[in-house]
């Protein structure tokens, strides 16, 4: 490892030239190999737990002449089989009112059965520890001094996940990055960070190996999944307000810093926290202008997340128009799911239910853009940002050679699942298993034990020099403004003129 | 470290600490009392919804939601694409889309 992560102040830091020691000496290509293996990893557990049957059952549940009730069952059941040797890694913390303890252990009131996740967290940091233990190891850190020092910043990160359960927070959608970096900053800036916790502060390699198992999750083959419809709600609209928001950055507020400029209007049009990271990590963005878009996006996030259904109740706007609206404009996933609910609420049972999936789907459909907003974003970043403006034209290899390599495993891992979940037979299932019952968890813990990072590196003054003149959150509410007229106008033009049935058989339960 | 020093860290500490126990433990607890909080919550919690999903994944009750879609686009083939496309799909697959969709279009 050649750096002091405290030294760094972006999310990518600058590749030395090239050499084929790169592949085991840069954490970018260490953000690859962990998370091709965990991913791999995750692969033989899954098939090692299929039952003997397997490929009659997936027949079965491809084969449209049997009922589709009962197809949907025995599907859940195949996903059940093959994500039972993750058990032991699912550290779903509870939520809690007003005595933390619950979060960890206690008695489930709905079940009334005990639970106690410890085991679990256990489990996904000794996982953690191995993995970027060894990487670390390998990157010539000493591992006595990296183990110790990472056992206490997941601690740090438990009481960040332990923050973002409580009831009031979780249910506004709140979510853990900003615990992570709260309690970072609350140690930063009271004993200050401890110099033994140093080789464990490492965002750039958690948040790169995040990505690369989040790559997984961005299947390709799911936008397809709201026809023509989704794709102009979703893949239409999102890239012109992004587009359209930067260059307003750029050109009208003028915007010093392009990344925050980049990363406030990626996460405001895409999808909030997540896209914030991707996006961040792509075009080297600071920390700090990182922590700033997501802070701003999640408090206009509950805004919207109150507002939106009220505002379309009131004003009479058809509730499947209004979810797809809600599906294209609220950041952040869960506070789409929460808006669509209290959409449906107002509505008879089957329409109610229906807005809250023609919300959700539109938002999946438009979590998918990251992998190819983040592979853009660097492209252009290594292509005309990066260059200065008097050098010649930068070469295929020249943007190779500075394409961050993190990237490039984020797009592999999102390509291979998008083959296995649409081509292969069963794959589906695999991939689902491996991805919902395995890597999310990793990838949750390791996302939130980065932003601790964050905030152990974080000199708050510094953060608020970001937020000076106010332009990111003018920037932040005008694209907003522009996102929400322009997903309007298309999902009234494609629901309600170009595919109108579409509203019709969701409203009738189909 | 001076003694002074020292002193001025344990207060931040304190402070910090306290600070996070008076909102974690006393507002936020009281906030949640709150009829239309309480009523927001109970609503979350009803419909299995986490408003603090960061990605799709983390949705409960996706499955769901995926399930709806795949039967509609099966039943329905041409419902979600182009009249010309989604003849072809139609065409392409074995179940037949009932008369009043092909009599719509």
């Amino acid at each position: 490892m050649s750096e002091s992560p405290i030294e760094s102040e972006t999310i990518q830091t600058p590749l030395p030239p090239a050499q084929l020691s790169d592949l085991w000496k840069l954490e970018d290509w260490w953000a690859v190999w962990l998370g091709g293996v965990l991913l791999i990893l995750g692969c033989a557990l899954a098939w090692s737990a299929r039952p003997a049957d397997f490929a009659d059952r997936v027949t079965a549940v491809k084969d449209t002449s049997i009922d589709s009730g009962k197809r949907e069952g025995e599907r859940k059941a195949l996903i059940g089989e093959l994500s039972k040797p993750f058990k032991r890694w699912e550290p779903k913390l509870k939520s809690w009112t007003s005595n933390p303890r619950e979060a960890l252990v206690g008695i489930d009131t709905k079940t009334n059965s005990a639970y106690d996740v410890w085991p679990s967290i256990g489990m996904v940091f000794l996982t953690l520890l191995v993995v970027f233990g060894f990487a670390a190891w390998v990157m010539e850190e000493r591992y006595i001094f990296f183990a110790p020092a990472f056992g206490v910043v997941f601690l740090l990160a438990i009481a960040a996940q332990v923050l973002a359960t409580q009831e009031v927070i979780k249910n506004y959608g709140l979510e853990y990055p900003l615990w992570g970096l709260l309690i970072g900053l609350c140690v930063t800036h009271t004993i200050g960070t401890p110099k033994f916790l140093l080789p464990a502060v490492r965002t750039e390699f958690y948040i790169k190996t995040g990505l690369v198992l989040l790559g997984a999750e961005v299947l390709l083959n799911q936008l397809l999944e709201l026809g023509l419809p989704g794709i102009c709600i979703s893949w239409i609209v999102t890239p012109i307000v992004l587009i359209g928001t930067y260059l307003f950055g750029q050109y009208v507020l003028k915007i010093e810093s392009k990344t925050l400029n980049m990363v406030v209007a990626a996460d405001m049009s895409v999808c909030g926290v997540s896209a914030a990271i991707a996006t961040a990590a792509a075009c080297r963005a600071k920390k700090e202008e990182l922590s700033l878009a997501i802070g701003i996006s999640l408090a206009f996030t509950v805004v919207m997340m109150v507002a939106m259904p009220k505002f379309i109740e009131a004003v009479g706007i058809d509730p499947l128009v209004g979810a797809a609206w809600i599906g294209g404009t609220i950041d952040a996933t869960g506070a789409v799911a929460a808006a669509g609910e209290m959409l449906g609420r107002s509505e008879p049972d089957t329409l109610g239910k229906a807005a809250l999936k023609m919300a959700t789907t539109v938002k999946m459909i438009q979590n998918i853009l990251i992998g190819v907003i983040a592979f853009a974003v660097s492209v252009y970043w290594v292509t005309f940002v990066d260059r200065t403006p008097n050098s010649p034209r930068v070469s295929p290899w020249e943007i190779w050679y500075r394409l961050p390599k993190f990237i490039l495993g984020f797009v592999a891992a999102s390509i291979l699942f998008s083959w296995l979940h649409g081509s292969v037979p069963g794959g589906d299932l695999l991939a689902e298993s491996v991805t919902r019952g395995f890597t999310k968890y990793l990838r949750e813990w390791m996302f939130c034990i980065a932003f601790v990072s964050i905030g152990l590196e974080t000199n708050f003054p510094e953060l608020m020099k970001s937020l000076k003149g106010g332009k990111a959150v003018t920037l932040y509410v005008l694209g907003q403004a522009f996102s929400l007229i322009l997903s309007l106008a298309m999902c009234w033009l494609m629901l309600k003129v170009v595919f109108p049935d579409v509203i019709q058989k969701l409203s009738a339960g189909s | 470290m001076t003694l002074q020093s020292y002193i001025h860290r344990s207060l931040r500490v304190v402070t910090a600490v306290g600070l996070l126990s008076l909102i974690w433990l006393v507002v936020l607890p009281w906030i949640g009392e709150r009829s239309v909080v309480r009523e927001h919550i109970r609503m979350m919690e009803q419909g299995n919804i986490d408003p603090s999903a960061m990605y799709y994944t983390e949705l409960a009750g996706l499955e769901e939601t995926e399930a709806t879609f795949r039967e509609l686009a099966e039943e329905h083939p041409a419902l979600l694409w182009p009249r010309s496309l989604g003849q072809s799909l139609e065409a392409g697959i074995s179940v037949q889309p009932d008369e009043s969709e092909r009599e719509g279009r």
